[in-house]
């Protein structure tokens, strides 16, 4: 199997903020392409640092990468839809300058869906990110990076702020808007509500990748993934 | 792309100061319709507007370069600017553009603020023929001669100047990306203008001893301009009403630049962490 095969391959990635104390310690896996991937484990264990260094947010690593056959760079970013857990629009931005942005730096956005999905989440698009709620702001950059027909999706957290009615909605548009035979990697401490949804599952735990496996191996032991969640991670779980 | 990040930096640079070049955009039509009301109270009211408004536009531009910089590039909206399908080299040489274009503009705004007060105060009683010829003697005993290297001289100096702060902007980017990678990112926000002053001083110093060593200069003379590292050239001409430029800075400073540049690009590529 060659690289552009796996969605992404990881080898020997370590990755430390404070010398000493890696976050990620010699990690090495491999995520085939076209699967929809629940990145899992407990705070602090490196989801985030992974996501970043994926979609080339953080340069200061150690180890190989490659994403979609290429080291990241200007050709994974072409191919990368990455959402952050933070919000990172400009304040001076209304949903329409941030769309028409989109618009202008990626080949693969579609302007009329991103129309579509302002009407649909009730939005002003001439209303400034600066006087949105959060969880409009939130609506906003996911709209943007839905309206993508990115090979690879890289969402952090995207349903950690978001109250348990509109959970689902998202979670719908998430999963009815990715493009066909892409990737999607989604990090989430909520296993339970998208258990389902997953279809290969990496929980990663003390610096450490625990578990790389399909989640159709996971039901063959007769476990569901909270099952295997909590049996990896142990105490961790608890404190999280 | 280039030129879609040169847009896009502009519009966001436009969409900051929007406001304070707004400001001086009514301050100024104040002062021009001030000048059909015969009250020595409200010319000045507005003639003081505009100088506060044009040192304001001065100072907000400044930071708004260096705050909407680190804000782009390694803060929150990091993650928008970092993940674009763009090269660094890109992205940085559109931040150096832009910053340099509002620095200048807010330049430009303060000599054309002060010309307009100067013809505005001086138009009626001829003062500012009289204060022209003032200056003008003023860089005869200087040492400047006929009227044409006056003119040249200034010309040059202006070309210079502008060169000098397209360099400045190089170095706060430099100092920004600094401010942003470990172990310099210890010092926060504060890091920027400590670097910024660390970096000003060391080109400065360096360039004053090459100067001291070997000291290339332009001969703005009536006859034309001509190049010389001739001390008893230069002497002979400044003799004969000629003006000296040193150019020796600005050469180092055009290499640093471009040094800068690169390790700019360099240590995004490799050192940078978004928080």
């Amino acid at each position: 199997m060659n690289d552009i095969e796996y969605a992404i391959k990881v080898r020997n990635l370590s990755k430390a903020y404070v010398k000493g104390r890696p976050v990620l310690d010699d990690v090495s896996f491999d995520i085939p392409a076209g699967k929809i991937v629940g990145l899992l484990g407990p705070n602090g264990c490196g989801k985030t640092t992974l996501l970043k260094i994926l979609a080339g947010c953080i340069h200061d690593y150690e180890g190989k990468i490659i994403v979609g056959g290429t080291a990241p760079g200007v050709v994974s970013k072409s191919e990368t839809a990455f959402l952050p857990d933070t919000t990172y629009l400009s304040e001076y931005f209304r949903t329409i300058d941030a769309i028409d942005y989109f618009n202008d730096f990626f080949s693969d956005f579609d302007k009329n869906k991103a129309l579509e999905f302002v009407k649909r989440f009730n939005l002003d698009p001439k209303q400034k990110i600066k006087t949105m709620s959060k969880g409009m702001q939130e609506k906003v950059q996911l709209l943007l990076i839905m309206s993508r027909a990115a090979r690879l999706y890289l969402l952090d957290e995207p349903l950690g702020g978001v109250d348990p009615a509109a959970r689902e909605n998202i979670l719908n548009l998430i999963m009815s808007n990715y493009a066909e035979r892409s990737t999607l990697m989604l990090s989430t401490h909520m296993v339970n509500d998208l258990e389902a949804s997953f279809n290969h599952v990496l929980i990663l735990g003390h610096g450490k990748v625990l578990v790389n496996t399909s989640v159709d191996n996971v039901r063959k032991s007769g476990k569901s993934l909270e099952d295997v969640f909590k049996e990896v991670i142990g105490n961790d779980w608890e404190v999280d | 792309m280039i030129g879609k990040l040169i847009k896009h930096d502009l519009k966001s640079g436009a969409r900051r100061m929007g406001n304070i070049y707004l400001a001086a955009l009514i301050a100024s039509c104040a002062m021009i319709f001030s000048a059909f009301i015969e009250s020595g109270f409200v010319r000045f009211l507005s003639t003081l507007v505009v100088i506060v408004v044009a040192f304001v536009a001065v100072i907000m531009t400044f930071a708004s370069v260096v705050f909407g910089a680190n804000k782009t590039l390694f803060g929150r909206e990091g993650y928008l600017t970092q993940t674009l399908p763009v090269r660094t080299s890109s992205l940085i040489f559109s931040k150096w553009l832009t910053s340099s274009i509002w620095l200048l503009i807010s330049y430009a705004f303060v000599l054309v603020a002060f010309v307009a007060i100067f013809f505005y105060w001086t138009t009626e009683n001829q003062e500012g023929a009289q204060i022209y010829d003032m200056i003008y003697s003023v860089a005869q005993s200087f040492g400047l001669g006929a009227e044409t290297v006056y003119q040249k001289t200034l010309i040059i100096q202006a070309v210079i100047g502008l060169f000098n702060m397209c360099i400045f902007v190089m170095y706060i980017l430099f100092a920004i990306t600094l401010s942003n990678i470990s172990p310099f990112h210890k010092l926060g926000t504060m890091g920027i203008i400590i670097y910024l002053a660390v970096v000003i001083f060391a080109i400065q110093g360096i360039s004053y001893g090459l100067e001291n060593l070997c000291d290339v200069t332009l001969l703005v003379e009536q006859s034309g301009i001509s190049m010389t590292v001739s001390e008893t050239a230069i002497r002979q001409a400044e003799m004969t009403g000629a003006s000296a430029i040193g150019l020796t800075g600005v050469y180092f400073k055009t290499i640093v630049t471009v040094f800068l540049y690169i390790l700019t690009v360099q240590l995004c590529e490799s050192k940078i962490n978004l928080k």
